[in-house]
């Protein structure tokens, strides 16, 4: 099966060649980068790590829900690990719709349930040398009756 | 039974290490009886416990589940992806 998660550089050009769909009228996409500060700190490098049995799991698992939830046609997401430095892509996402209100609505629910329940970590590691894991959401079991 | 700790994101660096073997000595035990033994062993731990998921493969167990001799459990923190 073909994986989410890999250390290799990511673009969003990849998901866009294969986005080919003549029922497809709006493609909607997302592309998280690093930012060179957060809280007023300078961010250097961010190193992303993952728990890879659950989280290549609930990115399959979460494609297929925001095809169901909102009727879109498809939704590919594909996240970086390892270290990467500012300006470098952490995360794409890419939906194909008929129609384009529910492919915007499609993505930012997308980008917002991966940071709640896909077990990825990010570490930032600043000018000077400190390092520091970014505060984050508790995970929580499957979700019944959503 | 012997069963096998990993830790993930901050809790690696929390503990000081990646992964260690617990020994709950006795022939069966749950994820529960796990949960007790790290809270009184590792008191470093404790305070993370409450917000800290654990994961057996690709499935979040819950403290009912039955533990396997040898299996890996998953300790995940709350998490920053994306």
């Amino acid at each position: 099966m073909e994986k989410r998660i890999s250390e290799e550089p990511l673009r969003l050009e990849t998901l866009l060649g294969e986005a080919e769909d003549p029922s497809t009228g709006a493609w909607v996409a997302f592309q998280g980068t690093v930012r060179n500060e957060n809280e007023g700190k300078p961010v250097i490098a961010v190193t992303y790590e993952a728990y890879l049995p659950l989280a290549e799991k609930r990115l399959r698992d979460l494609e297929k829900e925001v095809v169901l939830k909102f009727g879109v046609r498809s939704c590919r997401i594909l996240h970086r690990i390892g270290r990467l430095r500012v300006g470098e892509t952490s995360v794409v996402i890419l939906v194909g719709s008929r129609h384009r209100k529910e492919a915007f609505e499609a993505l930012m629910f997308a980008i917002e349930e991966l940071k709640r329940k896909v077990p990825i970590w990010k570490k930032e590691h600043y000018k000077g040398g400190e390092s520091q894991f970014v505060n984050g959401t508790p995970l929580k079991g499957e979700e019944k009756g959503r | 039974m012997k069963v096998k700790v990993i830790f993930y994101g901050v809790l690696r660096e929390e503990m000081g290490m990646s992964e260690m073997v617990v020994d709950l000595g006795k022939s069966s035990a749950s994820l529960g009886d796990l949960i007790s033994h790290l809270e009184s062993q590792h008191p470093r731990l404790k305070n993370w416990l409450k917000d800290v998921a654990f994961a057996v493969e690709d499935r979040i167990v819950g403290r009912s589940e039955l533990l396997r001799e040898g299996v890996e459990v998953a300790l995940l923190p709350p998490v920053s992806g994306g």
